[in-house]
């Protein structure tokens, strides 16, 4: 009698611990999966955030890559500080699109940009489930201009 | 009898324990990344606050040191999901108060190299909680992924009251890696510049074959408008506010030195803006 008591609550809490347990684990594993999301979501926002600001406050490499596109190993629109060169622009719009996200180091994401107001747009536009986007606000041939880019990836 | 039963509630106890030791641990991990999460968020609006001033400094807007002209130019380009206020401290053609701390800056810009303006600006990102010097910038043509040994110095006066960053002067000195479109050279945010003295940021050595040689100070000429600036103590001459400050529940401030020189203003003036979002 003394035995079976003892594996009656014995059960009795090892079920309670169980629940508990189960709980747990999957609280754990939708946090584990929200993370990994996550992660992935913030790598893609700051990559973004450093592509704009690369091509908002950088030349490129060499400086005057727009007049020979071929010798860019990386690309930058601005003429001085968030300042765009229209040629540079031009020139990006030019490119094949697969030589453009190479040369924006897009880590194999899909790109999309857009200069709403002079109507020049590079890329594809997202098709994607996984995006992010970043705004910057800059100059181009003496106007306000938005310069918006999209990168985005099939998940 | 009493006893027997005690012991399946004390295992339970213990479970119930476990079990909330390891709750309090998911909490923790869960605030962690949401925490991460809203800085990348102040970083964006940062950012395009950033961005706004410049605009409205390259507009010729800032200058005007006018509380209308200003803001209708700042609400005609905001988004309409941001808000933003803007203070302008006009300290004439005297000095401005120095900089408490080096994160309270997104940018202070690059010495001059070899007369080729603008070769270079520093970044404080707070995504990193490092201070940065990017010197892609300009005629200084670094290649990037390329074997480099530059070493970034961060000096001052204070040891051997001179500013030319020998063994006495050097604060902090480090490695630069190599990044996207150029180097980045990482100091500690404990770093300071130090209110009454000269602060300098030396980078030396070569990069991808080419010596490096770039200096950046926070007291000296006035080549680059952003990047040179003399600080010391100040009172302002006149204040302008533009729209109510912060009132949303989310936001970042920014303070800007900006010296305005040029054919509308001769004057230092200290911007400093929040922005938020609506």
């Amino acid at each position: 009698m003394k035995g079976q008591a003892f594996s009656a609550d014995f059960v009795l809490a090892v079920m309670i611990f169980l629940v508990l347990f189960a709980a747990l684990m999957l609280a754990f594993g939708s946090i584990i999966d929200f993370s990994v999301a996550d992660d992935m979501s913030r790598h893609l926002e700051l990559l973004t955030a450093n592509i704009a600001d690369q091509l908002v406050t950088g030349s490129g490499h060499p400086s005057g890559w727009e007049s020979n596109p071929a010798a860019a190993s990386v690309i930058g629109l601005a003429s001085s500080d968030r300042i765009l060169d229209p040629d540079k622009v031009s020139a990006l719009a030019a490119l094949d699109y697969d030589t453009a996200k190479r040369l924006l180091k897009t880590e194999g994401y899909g790109f999309f940009i857009r200069l709403a107001g002079a109507g020049i747009t590079a890329g594809l536009p997202a098709s994607g489930n996984l995006a992010a986007y970043a705004r910057r606000f800059v100059m181009l041939s003496g106007n306000s201009e938005t310069l918006e880019l999209y990168l985005w990836r099939q998940t | 009898m009493m006893a027997r039963r005690l012991r399946g509630y004390i295992f339970t106890l213990d479970a119930v324990v476990a079990a909330v030791v390891v709750a309090a641990f998911l909490v923790m991990i869960y605030s962690y990344t949401t925490m991460t999460y809203t800085e990348i968020g102040d970083v964006s609006l940062l950012r395009a606050a950033s961005d706004i001033t410049k605009l409205l400094y390259e507009k010729g807007v800032l200058q005007t040191l006018d509380q209308a002209t200003i803001e209708s130019n700042l609400n005609a380009l905001l988004p309409p999901n941001m808000r933003m206020s803007m203070t302008l401290y006009a300290y004439g053609t005297g000095s401005v108060p120095c900089p408490e701390t080096l994160s309270d800056f997104s940018f202070v810009g690059c010495y001059d190299y070899n007369g080729v303006p603008n070769p270079g600006y520093v970044y404080y990102p707070p995504e990193t909680d490092h201070s940065t010097c990017v010197t892609n910038q300009g005629g200084l043509d670094l290649d990037p992924g390329l074997d480099s040994s530059l070493v970034v110095m961060w000096c001052n006066d204070i040891v051997s009251g001179s500013d030319d960053c020998d063994f006495n002067d050097v604060v902090a000195a480090f490695l630069v890696e190599p990044v996207q479109g150029g180097v980045r050279a990482s100091l500690s945010r404990d770093t300071r510049w130090s209110a009454g003295h000269t602060n300098s940021i030396q980078v030396k050595g070569t990069f991808g074959g080419q010596s490096v040689d770039l200096e950046v100070f926070n007291q000296g000429g006035a080549d680059y408008d952003e990047a040179l600036i003399s600080c010391g103590s100040g009172s302002p001459e006149s204040v302008v506010q533009v729209s109510d400050d912060i009132t949303g529940s989310h936001y970042a401030g920014r303070w800007l030195f900006t010296k305005m020189n040029g054919p509308l203003i001769d004057k230092n003036v200290l911007v400093r803006y929040k922005v938020w979002f609506r």
